[in-house]
């Protein structure tokens, strides 16, 4: 019985712990609001086509 | 059109506030970019939630050009080490299959005829095909390796370009490696017989042209002093006609032209370019141009051509324009690029007697020879080994990560000093990053999504 009390009694700290994470999390977003690049394969090329004679 | 009107930098991140009021954080550690609130504009980025983003620092794979083990250095690291010399492997070659040129363009850095003082007739193939052997052979399958074919105009010689494109074709299907051809052109050489020729090497193309006929007459006349675009123009259509009926397996066409203070009309010749329906344009700065003014009009209207392609479709349009597709690249890859090009270190030039250059700039200027047939220098190749970023002092720019460095001859142009960067090409190439950066923000949607915040805030409050 005890024991239950006491968990009773921390599931709302829990809540409250998860709440605030959340909030947090939420306010970082509208703050910084980070882009997901989108996947690339393409290589930076070895030269930059660089070209004298049009130069 | 939206522009960057300020900037802020708190340790690792750059804060970009656009004219219209947006603001754009990137991170020169890890190469994120983000939307950031007017508060934490306000508050200097000091903001709590911006601190905790500026202090990530996650290691990212290097973009550069290692072939070795260390790609999966951070950062960091690599500049603690960068005094050791890394182990680099040739990827891309260019080659004049000839000195000669038809054109007498008047700003010709190749010793004004395309010749560089040695106008070679044809490149000596005996000796070329070892040369593809020797480098090809260092590759791992699944490698890839670009041949550029310049000149001269390398379609005076199409006979080299078909031989040395088909051995190396040859010589990569044995080894499973990957390779890719470009051939660099005066657009005036596009017979059947050429185009057959780039249809069979799946050649990507690129055409030196500056502008419609009444600009680029005048700057790329022929020998005789006459203007030829026209000709240019038909031979580019017939190409692309051909290209477009899928009777021709052509990779990219794209023309590049050159600006400075004798074309300074961007916009006239972006007009004409996307009458063509080519893959992507290049619009280069005159190398030899050191005048600051000159450097920022080049500028601004670089910035307002890709202003007009943003308007006209978006981020696909303004991927056309090579420098911005180039900076996309990066902000999608979120790798450093530690060299803005991979002279002497992946990258080499063989000139029309198969001397080998760090780059094609340099070509017919004896003391930049870092080889010979199959001789390679590495004494001389030692010099190239650093990263470019440390090798110029470039840890502190902000740009840096994207930038790569810099061009070494631009740099010593102005400097004397290839590693003692060029003032004017560090501003020029900050100001497109971060306008790049704006653009990049807009075009993934997200603006659309920091308005919703935006306005709920404002019912809530």
């Amino acid at each position: 019985m005890k024991q239950n009390s006491e968990a009773l009694k921390q599931e709302p700290e829990m809540e409250n712990v998860k709440a605030e994470e959340k909030n947090l999390k939420e306010a970082a977003q509208v703050h910084v609001q980070k882009i997901k690049p989108l996947k690339t394969t393409t290589q930076t090329p070895a030269d930059p086509g660089c070209r004298p004679t049009g130069t | 059109m939206d522009t960057v009107f300020s900037m802020k930098q708190f340790d690792d991140l750059i804060a970009i506030r656009s004219s219209k009021g947006r603001v754009v954080g990137f991170h020169t550690k890890n190469l994120e970019i983000a939307r950031l609130s007017e508060q934490a504009w306000e508050q200097g980025l000091k903001l709590n939630e911006v601190r905790a983003w500026n202090s990530q620092q996650k290691s990212k794979e290097l973009s550069s050009f290692e072939t070795d083990d260390n790609c999966e250095e951070s950062a960091d690291e690599t500049q603690k080490q960068s005094h050791k010399p890394l182990n680099y492997q040739v990827r891309a070659l260019s080659i004049n299959v000839t000195q000669i040129c038809n054109l007498h363009c008047t700003y010709c850095a190749a010793g004004g005829d395309g010749s560089y003082g040695d106008p070679v007739k044809k490149i000596a193939v005996d000796k070329t095909l070892p040369q593809i052997q020797f480098f090809m052979g260092k590759l791992s399958p699944g490698d890839e390796f670009r041949l550029t074919f310049l000149g001269g105009e390398p379609l005076l010689y199409p006979e080299a370009i078909l031989l040395l494109a088909e051995y190396a074709q040859e010589f990569a299907a044995v080894r499973q490696i990957k390779t890719q051809f470009v051939v660099v052109t005066n657009g005036t050489q596009f017979t059947e017989r050429n185009i057959e020729i780039l249809d069979k090497i799946k050649a990507n193309i690129t055409i030196s042209l500056d502008g419609p006929p009444e600009v680029n007459d005048l700057l790329r006349p022929n020998r005789a002093g006459f203007g030829v675009t026209h000709s240019i123009i038909a031979g580019l259509r017939s190409l692309l006609d051909q290209k477009k009926q899928s009777k021709k397996n052509i990779g990219s066409v794209g023309i590049s032209g050159v600006f400075g203070s004798k074309n300074m009309n961007l916009e006239k010749a972006y007009r004409f370019y996307s009458e063509f329906p080519v893959q992507w344009f290049d619009f280069t700065y005159d190398h030899l141009e050191t005048r600051e003014q000159v450097n920022w009009e080049f500028t601004q209207e670089l910035l307002h051509v890709g202003a007009l392609a943003f308007a006209k479709g978006g981020e696909q349009e303004l991927r056309r324009i090579k420098i911005f597709d180039q900076y996309f690249q990066v902000f999608d890859s979120q790798k450093i690029n530690n060299n803005y090009c991979g002279a002497g270190k992946t990258f080499l030039m063989v000139d029309a007697r198969n001397q080998i250059y760090t780059c094609p700039w340099v070509v017919g200027d004896s003391k930049e020879v870092v080889g010979q047939g199959t001789t390679l220098f590495q004494e001389k190749l030692s010099g190239y080994s650093q990263d470019l970023i440390v090798q110029n002092n470039c840890q502190n720019c902000w740009a840096s990560a994207i930038c790569g460095g810099g061009c070494m001859y631009i740099h010593k142009n102005k400097t004397g000093d290839k590693h003692q960067v060029d003032p004017n090409f560090c501003s020029r190439t900050r100001e497109l990053i971060a306008t790049s950066l704006l653009y990049y923000e807009e075009s993934r949607g997200l603006s659309t999504q920091v308005q919703e915040v935006i306005e709920g805030e404002q019912i809530l409050g």
